[in-house]
């Protein structure tokens, strides 16, 4: 049996957050008499993760996900219990677990802005104490496969918010890293730039092996990419299976927005339901279970002319809101 | 054998990291010159500020020659050790002034990624160019100041280099109180700011509880009397006291630094390096 390569077991962080009275003499009072509130922001979390698996680890915003995954880094010290990565303690081994984990944080970037990525690269080398003629090939390979030799040149803070991302997690993966922690590495992209990275993504952990651990706010993500799924709530576990089961049983609608020439009140549609309608505008709340995408287009090609068409995966909340309803 | 393996390991450690920080300084100033003007208005900005300051004891002087027994050339040595070892600390750990406002907005989780010391991390991350300026007119100062030997020119880089390292101890214990009370990165400044304003007189005007707090809280004394001293007069005991003095205060500068970093609480702000 394979060994586990990243164990976490009744995972507790807790923080004091200070309260405070409206107004200008709430303000004075908070100064002599302070009040703290603890907030759990995780709270009893245990999952497992075997090497080479492409796992997502998803939920709403303040839900516990980058906190768990600064505890599962060193960056953060856990309140209680038990984490293990690569065989080391994060909060105690943090420098020699650097050299073995890479992580990309979406809204923290890495590289230099006011420098091409090429000088942060080099930087990095040196921090990772890298061997330079296997840095040397490592970074061609990995320009060729994101495809950025244009972009090694030109200052960060020129680069599209795309291509940034991309030379972004060449940066967290010069050092060869075994676990990748990916903290919502899609977000703010446009749909083509999202494929790019997905891709990417996919080709690491399909032909380099690399563990990864992603989290994110966008379904997409996770449909096609993850084999297995953690969802977690105000800092609970509230979900750990498999993508395939969390499709199936939660991410059962798609939304389908339409923008129409003509009129939309004759717009009639078995399995979608209108969720919002205006003169011209419609959204339809699509079963994929019994329509499909393709089936609603060409009932509205064929009996409409079409302006412009949006599709969007549900929420997080209402697929968090789904799983609750079932364990009821 | 096992103390000489584990010295050899700790003297190639801090090459290492000697050299990593002339790496991040040279890559701190080449992102400075990508604004070609900003760079040279920092650097002759600060030239001309301590030509001013500078101009203010000179007229001084004129008019009272002597100060409790000091003259224009001792204000100039004093003024010569201070602007180099404050332009040091710019220069090579201008990090270590926004050690607060790492720790407040989360930017220390970039550096705690990293397999790295990360109060070391943090503090050489950033130059200020400004101090470039500094640091040319304190040479040139100290050179004005007369009397310069071969023997005086290494004790006062010597003493340059430990009370920068003193001024370094004092900014990392004073911006690591925001660990325990949240945002105190404003008192940390002007903490620093007090230090560098009395370490700019001679100490001697200074009795009673100022020159306790001098001792102590504020260790101006360390900073300016007695690198004063031993340049203008070498003094092996006086040397030894600063060194044991700049080991004091580093370690208790990384205790409370170490202590600090368990209670810090990271954050989501946005943050970029520049």
């Amino acid at each position: 049996m394979e060994e586990n390569i990243i164990e976490v077991k009744n995972l507790k962080k807790t923080f004091k957050i200070k309260q405070k009275n409206p107004g200008f003499f709430g303000g004075i009072s908070s100064v002599f008499s302070p009040v703290y509130k603890t907030v759990n922001a995780v709270e009893n979390v245990s999952f497992s993760v075997k090497p080479g698996e492409l796992l997502a680890f998803i939920g709403p915003n303040g839900a516990g996900k980058s906190t768990t995954i600064k505890m599962m880094t060193g960056i953060l010290y856990p309140t209680s219990g038990f984490i293990q990565v690569l065989g080391f303690n994060p909060s105690r081994n943090r420098q020699q677990l650097a050299y073995h984990i890479g992580s990309v944080f979406g809204q923290k970037p890495q590289l230099w802005f006011h420098l091409p990525p090429m000088n942060t690269y080099n930087l990095f080398s040196r921090i990772y104490e890298l061997d330079q003629k296997k840095f040397q090939e490592r970074l061609k390979f990995l320009v060729d496969i994101f495809e950025i030799s244009d972009l090694l040149k030109i200052p960060v803070r020129k680069l599209s918010l795309g291509q940034r991302m991309r030379c972004e997690i060449v940066a967290s993966l010069l050092h060869q890293p075994k676990i990748i922690f990916l903290d919502e590495p899609t977000i703010g992209l446009d749909v083509i730039a999202k494929r790019h990275i997905r891709e990417v993504i996919k080709y690491l952990n399909e032909e380099e092996k690399v563990t990864i651990f992603l989290t994110s706010h966008d379904a997409g993500d996770i449909e096609t990419l993850a084999q297995r799924t953690i969802v977690i709530n105000q800092g609970t576990m509230v979900f750990n299976d498999t993508t395939e089961k969390l499709k199936k049983n939660y991410i059962k609608t798609k939304i389908v927005e339409l923008v129409l020439e003509g009129k939309t009140d004759d717009f009639h549609f078995a399995g979608g339901k209108i969720v919002e309608k205006t003169k011209y505008d419609l959204k339809i709340e699509l079963n994929t279970e019994k329509a499909s995408i393709e089936k609603l287009l060409n009932y509205a090609v064929e009996n409409f002319d079409i302006q412009d068409i949006n599709i969007f995966d549900p929420e997080m909340e209402e697929i968090i809101a789904a799983i609750y309803q079932e364990q009821k | 054998m096992f103390l000489v393996k584990g010295s050899n390991m700790s003297l190639l450690t801090g090459v290492k990291y000697l050299s990593l920080t002339w790496e991040m300084t040279k890559l701190s100033i080449l992102s400075a010159m990508e604004y070609r003007m900003s760079f040279l208005t920092q650097v002759i900005g600060m030239v001309i500020n301590d030509i001013g300051l500078i101009l203010v004891f000179f007229i001084l002087f004129q008019k009272f020659p002597s100060i409790n027994g000091w003259h224009f050339r001792d204000t100039m040595l004093l003024f010569a050790i201070q602007t180099v070892n404050f332009s040091l600390v710019m220069i090579f750990a201008r990090g270590v002034h926004r050690l607060g406002r790492s720790i407040t907005r989360g930017e220390l989780d970039y550096y705690l990624a990293f397999p790295k010391n990360v109060l070391w991390h943090a503090c050489v991350s950033r130059t200020d160019i400004s101090a470039i300026g500094d640091f040319a007119f304190g040479i040139v100062v100290f050179f004005l100041a007369g009397n310069v030997s071969l023997e005086k020119m290494a004790t006062f880089a010597l003493v340059s280099f430990l009370t920068a390292w003193m001024l370094f101890n004092f900014s990392v214990v004073v911006q690591s109180v925001t660990f325990f009370v949240g945002n105190f990165e404003e008192a940390a400044e002007q903490m620093f700011h007090a230090l560098l304003g009395f370490s700019f007189y001679p100490q001697n005007v200074f009795h009673g509880l100022l020159k306790l707090i001098m001792l102590t809280v504020l260790p101006a004394f360390f900073i300016t009397t007695l690198p004063n001293q031993v340049v203008q007069k070498f003094d092996l005991q006086i040397l030894l006291l600063m060194f044991i003095f700049c080991i004091f205060s580093f370690l208790l500068a990384i205790f409370i630094f170490k202590k600090g970093l368990r209670h810090y609480e990271s954050g989501n702000l946005i943050n970029v390096n520049m």
